[in-house]
């Protein structure tokens, strides 16, 4: 049974069930979605001081996830790490699917979504443009670069996978379908020429565009005056922390696979073993970053800094965060934990849990402690929020799993390729 | 008149093998198609990508700063905070961004001309059996049955008639 084969096992009764309570899921987002547009964001917990509340917390974690995938397909690839081949494609996805979360917060969080097309300096005739000194339009320009360069990466790579399905299909509305998005690739060798040529290109523009896009998402806060967001080091902090959550959300995605189409000679431990390493060391890095963070505010002597490093927005919160983030990775460092999918799924999912508390931590706590006092206050979700975030945790997942169903979730030529010159 | 004749093989060391048995043959190797990149054939030319689209995402971030300087310090100048209407370093994020987007697109266009996409069905796609999962050489000569026994000669596991 070829690896084409066993990608087209026939869906069963767990599939179906994941499919269904996701899907309700997307429906919960879509409901929250058409009252938030049609009531106004007054239907959020946002007020003042807390307008960067729940919606900028739940793009950063997305954008966040977004990393890994591209973490693993490109700079893995450019340093030509063995163990890349088989999750990249799974991971690539991940980095689409969280994208596409991800913009959904600050469409909405301008209060009047459709009017989001502004931030394109498209052709007219009002002579309002843009204002490129706010960090808004930065953000559009970076997600945007990022969802793009992403969507091209994964396509690419994609296209010898669906060019062997449209030879493989046996009815004729897939013979078409993929014949269409296969493109007439046919594998000749100039053909292969240029796809290498351009995936390691796009491999090449796609590995500072790590650094740049969370980057660009930081300084959306280091440059407010906000104490605790203005920080240089803040940036730093935020890839460290997209790089770590996503590597923990390529475990959470890839071990059910692997258990569900009995992958385990393909993605084997050795494969999740490595991602697990990568987890535990971008932990420690996240670690130095606080450390970094903490001594700084502290240095600076300026008392409302350091009172935002002491306060939290909820004390429970930034104990989740600081224990999952810092003290659960450090189980990693013992081999049988690395070898034990189930135990890392489960490591993984806390971790993802601890990274949108510290996201929350992060964003929080220093809007509802600003320089002067009487501008202080606070803040709660409103049900319309939890329900916009439960909703895209289950389209995300929605999409995923249609993914599996409908695409090559595994990057067959590569790993022929691989195979082939071993 | 010449006539061109598709093989297949087993294995990519099978193909890249044949390829060479065909040339030494005097006979034309016209195309070869693998479900995988093969060093081996490719020839040694790079494809000009790399080069070419840093050259576009040069282009695409001096663009994307003059634009912003077009829109918000000329067409636009408002007053944000006291900032003045040209400040290179609000700009500077935007132009990176484009700089990589223009880059991008660029190297997929390149790769969508370079590699000949687009083409949906050539003559081999009607070759029994053919499938890009498979190793394949399509093959000319002056002499069918010339060919075929050069071709049979390589280890292909089939030979058929293309055109």
């Amino acid at each position: 049974m070829t690896l084409y084969d066993r990608m087209r096992t026939p869906a069963g009764w767990g599939w179906r069930i994941a499919f269904a309570l996701s899907g309700s899921l997307a429906l919960v987002l879509l409901a929250g979605i058409v009252y938030t547009v049609g009531v106004g964001i007054g239907v959020w917990g946002t007020n003042i001081p807390a307008a960067w509340a729940f919606a900028i917390v739940n793009f950063v974690f997305w954008i966040g996830i977004g990393h890994a995938g591209t973490f693993i397909s490109a700079i893995l690839l450019l340093t030509k790490t063995p163990w890349r081949t088989p999750l990249s494609r799974l991971a690539e996805t991940m980095t689409l699917l969280a994208v596409a979360q991800a913009a959904i917060f600050p469409i909405l969080h301008l209060g009047r979504p459709w009017f989001a097309y502004w931030l394109a300096p498209y052709p007219q005739a009002l002579g309002v443009w843009p204002q490129v000194k706010s960090a808004l339009p930065w953000d559009a320009a970076a997600v945007a670069t990022y969802g793009l360069v992403s969507l091209m990466f994964w396509y690419i790579g994609l296209l010898p996978d669906l060019a062997a399905v449209r030879d493989r299909a046996t009815t004729r509305r897939r013979q078409v379908v993929f014949g269409r998005l296969a493109l007439g690739w046919r594998g000749t060798t100039q053909s292969w020429r240029w796809w290498k040529a351009t995936y390691v290109a796009l491999a090449a523009i796609a590995t500072p565009l790590v650094i740049t896009v969370h980057s660009i998402v930081a300084m959306d806060f280091a440059t407010a005056l906000t104490p605790g967001w203005h920080s240089t080091l803040l940036p730093f902090l935020y890839v460290v922390g997209a790089v770590f959550s996503g590597f923990a959300m390529v475990l959470v995605l890839v071990i059910p696979v692997r258990a569900v189409f009995g992958l385990s000679d393909v993605l084997t431990d050795d494969h999740l073993a490595s991602c697990a390493k990568l987890v535990l060391a971008s932990s420690m890095i996240l670690a130095f970053s606080y450390i970094l963070e903490a001594f700084s505010e502290w240095y600076s002597g300026e008392p409302a800094v350091r009172h935002v490093l002491l306060s939290t927005a909820s004390p429970v919160i930034t104990a989740i965060a600081l224990g999952g983030n810092l003290v659960l990775p450090q189980l990693l460092w013992s081999r049988r934990v690395r070898r034990a999918p189930w135990l890392l799924f489960a490591i993984s999912l806390v971790i993802l849990v601890a990274m949108w508390c510290e996201r929350f931590a992060l964003i929080i706590a220093p809007l509802l402690r600003d320089h002067l006092p009487a501008a202080w206050g606070d803040y709660s979700p409103s049900a319309v929020d939890i329900g916009i975030l439960a909703g895209t945790v289950g389209l995300f997942a929605l999409l995923f799993l249609a993914f599996l169903r409908l695409l090559p979730f595994m990057p067959v030529s590569e790993l022929r390729g691989e195979e082939a010159r071993r | 008149m010449s006539v061109l004749l598709a093989a297949e093989y087993a294995t990519a060391a099978d193909l890249v093998r044949a390829t060479t048995l065909i040339d030494e043959t005097a006979h034309e190797v016209v195309e070869t198609y693998s479900p995988h990149h093969i060093e081996e054939l490719a020839p040694p030319r790079r494809a000009p990508v790399a080069l070419l689209s840093g050259a576009a995402g040069i282009g695409g971030a001096l663009a994307a700063y003059a634009g912003q300087w077009l829109i918000d310090a000329y067409l636009y100048p408002i007053d944000a905070g006291g900032r003045p209407p040209h400040m290179p370093l609000a700009f500077v994020p935007i132009s990176i961004e484009m700089g990589f987007l223009a880059a991008a697109i660029n190297a997929v266009v390149l790769w969508f001309f370079g590699a000949r996409l687009g083409t949906l069905w050539e003559p081999v796609c009607d070759v029994p059996g053919f499938a890009s999962t498979g190793y394949w050489v399509v093959a000319r000569g002056t002499d069918e049955a010339k060919l075929r026994s050069v071709l049979d000669r390589t280890g292909a596991l089939r030979t058929e008639f293309v055109a």
